[in-house]
């Protein structure tokens, strides 16, 4: 089994009703509890561009998030 | 003009706003004092003052150990430090206290000591690594936060479609609040620009 395929399953073992539940509860903070309440737009799709703009996602500007 | 200088100082305009650190993940008794140290460290870009809030707060007991080694990872991974051997250290010695601490917020913690892997991984070029340690942390908790940073290796893989079939499943099968918080996340985050449709 391929890694992203071990990946979908880890996802697809996430869809069990009874450990969904607590989603919210446990691992978003009380801030991101808010940003679930907001409806948000539907963003528009972006091209991948090889110029190193922000639009690509193979670009220099790393956004990876290391929560404490 | 000092060329140089100006380029410098727009890598770190870009990697100061690029370096992400929520305190979603602290247990809440610590957030009060983690969000101090995150404010000192990505607002105010001080990353001396952060250290010595941590210190402080460690020694008033505002935190314990394991959030202590968390926050002074967090510092020595921002773009403002980036010392590697020190943040990678830092996650060992997390781990070990996490471990010793025990308790249930054990696999939060691991999961942090994950993520922090995965960031020092990520930052050093090697998204192949991070990858397994990002995959970790989301089986330990299941954050928009930690499958956000999985999307982000992903796409730095160049594996878009895999990613983007991810996002399908996850819109289609999780809560509206998971989704809502990962969409969120996409939107905001220039690094998964390709997935916003």
């Amino acid at each position: 089994m391929s890694f992203f395929s071990q990946l979908l399953a880890l996802l697809v073992s996430f869809m069990n009703p009874t450990q969904a539940v607590d989603f919210c509860d446990s691992s978003v903070s009380e801030a991101h509890a808010n940003d679930c309440e907001v409806q948000l737009a539907q963003p528009k799709r972006l091209r991948r561009t090889s110029n190193g703009t922000d639009d690509d996602p193979t670009g220099p500007n790393p956004s990876i998030s290391n929560g404490f | 003009m000092d060329t140089s200088s100006l380029l410098q100082r727009i890598l770190n305009s870009v990697d100061v706003h690029a370096y992400q650190a929520p305190v979603s993940s602290v247990p809440e008794a610590q957030r009060p004092a983690i969000e101090q140290i995150r404010a000192a460290l990505t607002e105010a870009r001080d990353p001396a003052r952060a250290r010595q809030l941590a210190q402080k707060y460690f020694d008033e007991g505002a935190l314990d150990l394991v959030q202590y080694y968390s926050a002074m990872h967090v510092i020595a991974a921002s773009p403002l430090v980036s010392d590697w051997e020190e943040a990678a250290r830092l996650a060992g010695a997390q781990e070990l206290a996490a471990i010793r601490r025990g308790g249930p917020n054990l696999q939060q913690a691991l999961a942090s000591v994950d993520r922090h892997r995965g960031v020092v991984a990520f930052l050093n070029d090697a998204p192949d690594v991070a990858l397994e340690h990002f995959t970790s942390a989301m089986e330990r908790e299941r954050s928009p936060e930690n499958l956000g940073n999985i999307l982000c290796t992903l796409l730095r893989l160049g594996e878009l479609d895999e990613a983007e079939q991810i996002v399908a499943t996850v819109r289609d099968t999780l809560p509206p609040s998971f989704v809502d918080a990962l969409l969120n996340r996409i939107e905001l985050d220039p690094d998964l620009a390709a997935l916003r449709h």
